[in-house]
């Protein structure tokens, strides 16, 4: 992982500003994603980070400023948009439909098809995204009992973790990753952490965006606070503690209690 | 950050079974499936109603023929809802589908006279896939476009198909359709199988055949499993329902058409039970009102069990009356089997 | 100067003239204008049907009257009530109705008759009966005349099935109730399976018919009540191979049972005569509102017109006779009138 001031950001976003209403949920928001490198998003309930999220994925377009990547200045009208530019997002949901197998899932929308006069009639060859869905858990070290069981039969850890080696097998520059260890309990959310460092240990640049402070910081390289919509914290990890990033969450000069165990 | 990499084990949280237990083997799954279990159903009401009737009438060539030809029909409406019901939609206007697409190929066929008679019968089939497929592409649009509920949009489609199908056929029933459509297909068999049942059930099977193994299919059971996934997959979801609904319309097309053989003329009054009985195959045979699960298998265990439910009752003898109770019964038994031999059942799929 | 009293006197006898004389004027435009009859079938795109329009239109154009025919296209008594309703806030001065069952329709009905607009009874006796009187086919005579011919089809031995329209209505079992104690008498050794239903689909008397022949090896007659079960029993007779062994006769002429007996399908069929029927009750209404120019409360009655019926088969089916007792699909080719 090369130093963040030799290398062009994958993905900028330069003075940001979206409006709702007379509502101001983003106000000259900048930010700099580079590959390798894991981005910590952290702010309280309103302060905007699922608007900036949305911004940055492509769901919702800046009013003010801009977004850029080493190639120029982009605009992304969908996710689409911005899976052109490399970038994946994980959504809280997980976007999974529990009725497809795991190597379904995988591929749905970019099916392998049959290699033969078969692919002609659009049949797909199961057993080649089987084997590329394997060979893309085993490289994040996820094991699952077998890519041919249905979603629904995974555990919430393992969802979470498919839906990440998902993101990650399709984007080429980065994934934005909403709440990944949310819906999980402890020891599903640190097997989950280690997956977020493999993937940026694959040359990704990872956004993580999540109300476990502790946990996350555990693995973020850099930190960013937002609250009321503007940048109230930006630090590389080792310059910063996880009072300071609290603090400023909340506001507050004096200290707050620790609202993680 | 923790640097050692290590792997995510199976952990299973507490409401799910373990993940070993989840390479359950094929044909466990199979014989474990809801279809297989409406099949064993179906095989003993055929014993059962073969043992009672007279000289085991039930189990002769000729029944099986008769049973095959009544459900040719109902098996293409069942196969093609299951399909609408597996991408989360539905569809009530098959019925007057059907109408419609036999009541424009009467009037076409008719207007050849009796010169032509193979031109006429061609062109009659094409009309009525066409008319078929029409009707759904129209059912698509207004779901995709005017982003209205399948349900109300071709409960709409059921009264003006088969308005518009009152009004084509003038005020009464077509007559003048060659006795040819009848003789050489409606009621023809060939190698002891009925030619409407013949192509019913090839439909049938290319339908799984393509189900299975196209991206289609795995596309189908994603807009009904999670709409919102297949979106971001980057699905054209407005396509491939418009494409679908024109799909399962032509079905509806033909067996309009196999109506029009059987019978030499149209039933302006008589198609208004069949979008109902075809859903109700369909979902006895496993397929989920709610998306994202479609067994055709039980789509053809489910039509058949309608089928020897209605036929066996009468080959015993029994009185029409008690018939109704009979279907009823065994409906209710059969759904309840299935419930209670699912951990969950309905709930859990309500719940996710 | 004209006193007042003389002019109040004077503008009161002016009044007293005026009123006879412009009540008089008044009874003038009531017989220029047209009466309004409305005429609610049962259903609307039955051959029966339409025969029964084709008449009730050239009566009505014979006599002046404004007619209005309708009803729905499928079979629901539920769905024919709620148009009846509809059709009586039109304010019609007459109404003809074919109704799709016996009952049910005794509210709407007396309440129009209370209101003065007679309502003629089509088809259906009504219970109670309420309208002002009903035209219907006798079907009991029409049913037990076929006594002859199921004796002569079977030779008294066998087994014979009824393939029947819908349950609780009468015009529909009317044709076979009286009918199956005259054959116990005559044929003791033909037995009579009780009626299976099929509910005006063909599909669904194909699947009955085909069961049928499959529980009783020793079929031989199978008596279809009206003209979609006669077409589903006729296709699964001819499916199982059987049309030599079991014999088809029904009820009714309709296009497609013409057609069945031009091809020997069909052995016989009771046509009604639904033409005549159209023309009898529109004159009906005609001549009740011609004789109450005042209106006032109809008085129901249980009285019952038979229009004729006729037994159609293969040997006379080319013939005039026949001819006329074969329903219509469209009134251009409609006789001129037969009243």
């Amino acid at each position: 992982m090369s130093s963040a001031a030799q290398q062009a950001p994958v993905l900028a976003a330069r003075n940001i500003g979206k409006s709702y209403g007379h509502v101001r949920a983003l106000h000259n928001v900048s930010l700099e994603l580079y590959s390798g490198e894991i981005v910590a998003l952290f702010g309280d309930n309103g302060a905007g980070k699922s608007t900036l999220t949305k911004c940055l994925c492509g769901v919702e377009q800046p009013d003010e400023g801009y977004l850029e990547t080493p190639q120029g200045q982009v605009t992304l009208r969908s996710i689409r948009d911005a899976e052109s530019i490399g970038f994946t997002t994980v959504h809280q949901d997980l976007a999974l439909a529990p009725d497809l197998s795991v190597l379904e899932n995988m591929f749905l929308g970019r099916e392998i098809l049959a290699s033969d006069w078969r692919r002609h009639l659009a049949i797909v060859s199961r057993r080649e995204m089987a084997k590329q869905t394997q060979a893309a858990l085993e490289d994040l070290s996820i094991n699952l009992p077998s890519v041919r069981v249905a979603v629904s039969d995974l555990s919430g850890g393992q969802k979470q973790a498919l839906a990440v080696a998902r993101a990650a097998m399709w984007s080429s520059a980065g994934i934005l990753m909403d709440e990944p260890t949310a819906a999980l309990g402890t020891r599903q959310s640190d097997i989950v952490c280690d997956l977020i460092c493999s993937t940026a240990e694959r040359g990704l640049a990872v956004m993580v965006i999540s109300h476990d402070i502790l946990r996350i910081l555990n693995i973020a390289h850099r930190v960013i606070v937002l609250r009321h919509g503007q940048i109230a914290l930006e630090k590389r990890i080792s310059e910063t503690s996880q009072r300071e990033v609290i603090d400023a969450m909340v506001g507050y000069d004096e200290r707050v209690r620790e609202l993680e165990t | 950050m923790n640097e050692a990499t290590q792997t995510v084990e199976t952990a299973p949280a507490p409401s799910n079974p373990p993940a070993n237990a989840l390479a359950i083997h094929p044909l466990r799954r199979i014989l474990n499936s809801t279809a297989t279990w409406v099949f064993g159903i179906d095989i003993i009401l055929m014993l059962v109603f073969g043992v009672i009737s007279p000289d085991g009438a039930f189990l002769t060539s000729q029944s099986f023929q008769a049973l095959g030809l009544d459900a040719a029909e109902a098996l293409l409406l069942a196969t093609g809802i299951a399909l609408l019901l597996g991408a989360g939609e539905i569809d009530l206007s098959l019925g007057s589908n059907l109408l419609l697409s036999s009541v424009v190929g009467a009037k076409l066929i008719v207007s050849f006279g009796a010169g032509s008679t193979g031109t006429a019968t061609i062109l009659g089939v094409l009309v009525c896939l066409a008319v078929g497929a029409t009707v759904g592409v129209v059912n698509g649009l207004i779901v995709t476009r005017l982003r209205v509920a399948s349900l109300i949009a071709t409960l709409a489609t059921l009264g003006i198909a088969s308005g518009i199908a009152n009004i084509v056929a003038g005020g009464s029933d077509i007559t003048g359709l060659p006795q040819v459509l009848q003789t050489d297909f409606g009621i023809k068999t060939e190698l002891g199988i009925p030619l409407p049942a013949f192509v019913a059930f090839a439909v049938w099977l290319i339908t799984i055949l393509l189900f299975k193994s196209t991206r289609y299919g795995m596309r189908l059971l994603a807009l009904g499993s999670n709409r919102g996934a297949a979106q971001r997959s980057g699905l054209r979801v407005d396509l491939h329902l418009v494409l679908l609904f024109g799909l399962v319309g032509t079905f509806a097309g033909l067996a309009g058409f196999i109506d029009l053989t059987r019978f030499a003329t149209t039933n302006l009054a008589g198609h208004t039970n069949d979008g109902l009985a075809a859903i109700t195959a369909a979902v006895i045979g496993g397929t989920s009102l709610f998306g994202g699960r479609v067994s055709l298998a039980g789509v053809l265990s489910g039509t058949m069990l309608a089928v020897i439910l209605q036929d066996g009752l009468i080959v015993i003898g029994l009185s029409p009356f008690y018939q109704l109770i009979a279907i009823g019964v065994v409906l209710v038994a059969a759904v309840s089997l299935d419930q209670h031999r699912r951990p969950g059942g309905l709930r859990s799929r309500l719940l996710r | 100067m004209v006193r007042p009293k003389t002019l109040a006197a004077a503008i009161a006898a002016l009044a007293a003239a005026a009123i006879p004389a412009m009540s008089g004027v008044a009874s003038a435009n009531a017989a220029t204008t047209p009466y309004k009859i409305t005429f609610v079938s049962a259903l609307v795109n039955d051959s029966y049907f339409v025969t029964i329009k084709c008449g009730a239109e050239v009566e009505a154009k014979k006599l002046g009257v404004d007619l209005t025919w309708t009803g729905p296209t499928s079979n629901s008594a539920a769905q024919e009530i709620q148009t009846v309703t509809e059709e009586s806030l039109t304010n019609p001065d007459g109404m003809i109705i074919a109704p799709f069952s016996n009952t049910g329709f005794s509210g709407v009905v007396s309440e129009l008759m209370k209101k003065g607009v007679p309502v003629v009874a089509s088809g259906e006796k009504l219970t109670p009966p309420d309208a002002l009187t009903t035209f219907i086919t006798d079907f009991k005579v029409g049913g037990n005349s076929l006594a002859s011919t199921v004796t002569k089809l079977t030779g008294g031995t066998g087994t014979m099935a009824i393939v029947a329209d819908t349950t609780g209505n009468t015009t529909d079992s009317d044709r076979f109730t009286g009918l199956i104690p005259i054959l116990h008498k005559e044929d003791p050794n033909l037995t009579i399976l009780s009626p299976q239903y099929a509910n005006n689909s063909s599909a669904t008397a194909a699947t009955v018919t085909s069961a049928l022949i499959t529980g009783n090896p020793d079929l031989k007659l199978v008596y279809a009540s009206t003209g979609p079960e006669a077409v589903g029993a006729a296709s699964a007779i001819a499916a199982a191979g059987d049309t030599s062994k079991i014999k088809l006769i029904s009820f009714d002429s309709s296009p497609p049972q013409i057609t069945l007996l031009k091809e020997g399908k069909l052995a016989a069929s009771i046509a009604q005569s639904p033409f005549e029927d159209g023309e009898l009750t529109v004159k009906k209404v005609y001549e009740y509102l011609k004789a109450h120019p005042n209106g006032g409360p109809v008085k129901a009655s249980s009285s019952v017109n038979y229009t004729p019926q006729y037994e159609l088969t293969p040997a006379d089916i080319h013939g005039k006779k026949a001819l006329s007792y074969e329903y219509l699909t469209s009134c251009k080719n409609a006789p001129k009138s037969t009243v």
